[in-house]
């Protein structure tokens, strides 16, 4: 035996040694067996594949949380580009005011010039000179005619801001310097085609800058003061009143204008710092790009099993039949809220949370010869009463029923290949919680509006109840036991899986924010139903989905 | 005398429609291989017993899957082997992996009698029941079952690496506990 345990012989060894190795068990080992075979295994209910593991939800997990935080991470950026460009529209707007507000003379240097021969350089202007706007001694300049005086005001602009600060003098120099740039430019900008200097006396262009430095006090929201420093001998006035008083402050812009500071140009250095200190002012407006809805849908479903032939059990193997129409059909009701994103003109992210309900119910024949009989033989304890074994596979479950019928006249002989066919009914209900990720693209005009939805919808199982509601009997000779129906089986459905969901349909909006949405839609299942390898179950649903939406 | 093959095939067909007395002639008929098989896979007689009688029971519920394409007893030596493997598989932590440093090397007094007094068939059993449950759960498997690494992976769910290297545990450990027992 050394020799053989060697590094080399243990494996020969070994099987030499347990080659014919037989030992005999306990004398009464079979009678457990015979006990265990005889043990009740009605209604014996055969999972044929455990359900969802472990692994399949930490991998569902794992799916959703990146999902998850994409989108959110998708959402979040987009909404800041889109505050973003909100805020350079804004800035565009407002540059153009502002332009507007820098050659606007007040209404005493209006009334001055009521007779005076002004002839502004452009056509926007003199028109306007010319309109009633003047003759009630308010200047109106529409923006729309003003888009030609832009390119020369902002040059004006900045020479009248760098030339007011010239580095290196004294505040008193300086301050008169600003005064002369200010004149002079003023005048050279309202006056470019060399109309009379002294159109404007001394005292005109004098309250012309000091209603430029009103125009400060108008329009600096509070807020904007710290920023701006208005001049500490002047009083701060209530801004509502302060905007009935400066009527030269109209134009075809008015929110706009609002929302904006005047240029506080005394103060600032540069006119890059009118830029960035004007920024917390600009209040963005908001697209409604967000919409939650209710929704309710009813689509007719049918559940198909197709099974594998080399996996299944031979129909005519002993003992057992297996009924091979495995159609159930029924309704399944959805009703939920939804929740949308709008990501482009066209297109919108949708999701949300729906109850989901199917009813399904089934019609099932298999046949048996008498032969068949569990054991061979009639049933225990009774010589005219026979146990089958039935195996139920369909679009809603597997399962073996054991049944037991009676012979109707116990005085007949009855052969072993007598026919006898059975039918039960199947009744299933389902419910799942269903979390939609769809795609949707929308054109439309006025309130009519056109919708294409795509996407997947993932299902949690949360109740499963599947009922054999009749079992009955074809053969006359035999009748059912009451108690072989009504068998339940056991949950042999996935606790998650995936639909894929397609929708055409049209939104009716009532206002800008209200709309209600009817879509035929069709679904079917992208995972099966049952984890079984020897079949695949294929649902499909089509219906109708109706909603009511609320944009925000 | 062993049964014609014919003979076989109508007991197998009684058996499947539950003629009891046909299922008695099989159990009777294949009970001593089948029992050592149970003991090879089991810790002690008692869930040796267990092991047959559960197998049995499957192997009679199952036979009409049985087609025919090998032999029977090779089928239901397989029925027996995957009951043995489910059981111990749902047994907490028999499949752990685990150092020949845990191993008791010897034989205690209660085990049974003295090596040179028995079968060495029997030795070797007591000693493979010294083993880990997963060093001789591999050993069996690949050496007296003709399984390769892989399908022993896929049986218990642990990987191809791991059968390897329990294998070559197993095997160290079984000719340690051979070399101790034999100097007694």
């Amino acid at each position: 035996m050394d020799e053989n345990i060697q590094k080399d012989g243990l494996e020969d060894f070994l099987k030499k040694s347990f080659e014919d190795f037989e030992r005999n068990p306990s004398d009464g080992l079979w009678d457990k067996i015979d006990a265990g075979l005889n043990a009740p295994a009605a209604p014996k209910i055969v999972q044929m594949h455990p359900g969802l593991t472990f692994k399949t939800w930490w991998i569902g997990l794992a799916a959703a949380l990146f999902l998850g935080a994409f989108a959110w991470q998708y959402f979040y950026f987009q909404e800041k580009i889109e505050g973003l460009s909100e805020k350079v529209a804004q800035q565009n707007q407002r540059s153009k005011n502002d332009e507007i507000n820098s050659i606007q003379p007040s209404d005493d240097l209006k009334s001055e010039n009521q007779n005076a021969a002004v002839e502004p350089k452009s056509d926007a202007i003199q028109n306007n000179a010319d309109s009633k706007n003047l003759t009630n001694g308010t200047l109106e300049i529409p923006i729309q005619n003003i888009e030609s005086q832009q390119v020369e005001n902002k040059n004006a602009r900045q020479n009248l801001v760098e030339n007011s600060f010239p580095k290196n003098e004294s505040g008193q120099q300086k301050s008169k310097n600003q005064q002369q740039n200010l004149k002079e430019n003023f005048t050279k900008n309202t006056h470019p085609n060399g109309v009379e200097p002294n159109v404007l006396n001394e005292n005109q262009i004098e309250k012309l800058i000091e209603n430029s430095n009103q125009n400060v006090a108008v329009e600096t929201q509070p807020e904007a003061q710290n920023v701006f420093f208005p001049p500490e001998n002047e009083e701060q006035k209530p801004i509502e009143n302060q905007k009935q008083e400066d009527k030269s402050l109209k134009t075809n812009n008015l929110v706009a204008l609002n929302l904006l500071p005047s240029l506080g140009f005394s103060k600032l250095d540069s006119p890059q710092e009118i830029f960035f200190s004007q920024l917390p002012m600009v209040k963005p407006l908001r697209q409604k790009s967000w919409t939650v809805g209710v929704h309710a849908a009813k689509l007719a479903t049918r559940a198909t099993a197709e099974f594998q032939p080399q996996r299944f059990p031979d129909p005519k193997d002993h003992g057992k039949r297996v009924a091979q129409d495995k159609a159930v059909s029924g309704n399944t009701v959805f009703a939920g809220v939804s929740l949308e994103k709008k990501l482009a003109k066209n297109w919108s992210f949708v999701s949300g949370f729906d109850f989901r309900e199917a009813n399904l119910t089934g019609m099932h024949k298999a046949e048996f010869e008498f032969r068949d009989r569990k054991n061979g033989g009639p049933g225990p304890g009774h010589d005219h009463e026979h146990d089958f074994n039935y195996n139920l596979n369909n679009g809603g479950g597997s399962a073996t029923i054991e049944f037991r019928v009676d012979e109707t006249d116990p005085t007949q002989h009855i052969d072993d290949d007598e026919k006898i066919e059975f039918e039960a009914k199947t009744q299933q209900k389902t419910q799942w919680i269903s979390v939609p990720l769809a795609a949707k693209f929308s054109v439309g005009r006025g309130r009519w509006q056109f919708n294409l939805k795509g996407g997947v919808a993932a299902n949690f199982l949360i109740f499963n109840d599947f009922t054999i509601t009749d079992l009955s009997i074809s053969n006359p000779k035999f009748k059912i036991e009451p108690q072989s129906s009504g068998q339940k089986m056991p949950d042999p459905l996935q606790k998650l899986t995936l639909d894929g969901l397609v929708s055409a349909g049209i939104e009716y909006r009532f206002n800008k924010t209200f709309s209600l949405v009817a879509e035929p839609m069709v679904m079917t299942n992208l995972m099966d139903y049952q984890n079984l390898d020897f079949a695949k179950i294929n649902n499909f649903m089509y219906g109708m989905n109706l909603g009511f939406n609320y944009r925000f | 005398m062993e049964p014609a093959a014919t003979q076989i095939s109508e007991i197998i067909a009684a058996s499947v429609v539950g003629d009891r007395r046909a299922q008695r002639w099989l159990y009777e008929h294949f009970k001593s291989k089948m029992f050592g098989v149970c003991l090879r896979y089991a810790d002690h007689r008692h869930e040796a017993e267990d092991l047959l009688q559960e197998g049995f029971i499957k192997v009679f519920r199952d036979l009409h899957q049985f087609r025919g394409a090998g032999s029977f007893e090779g089928w239901m030596r397989r029925v027996i082997v995957n009951n043995a493997l489910q059981f111990i598989k749902k047994k907490k932590n028999a499949l752990q992996m685990t150092d020949i440093e845990n191993v008791s090397w010897q034989i205690g007094e209660e085990d049974a009698p003295m090596i040179e007094e028995e079968d060495i068939t029997d030795t070797l059993l007591r000693l493979m029941h010294k083993m880990p449950t997963g060093f001789r759960t591999v050993l069996n498997l690949y050496i007296l079952e003709g399984f390769s690494h892989a399908q022993i992976a896929s049986e218990l769910g642990i990987s191809e690496g791991t059968s390897k290297s329990q294998l070559n545990r197993a095997k160290a450990c079984l000719r340690g506990l051979l070399e101790k027992n034999l100097t007694r």
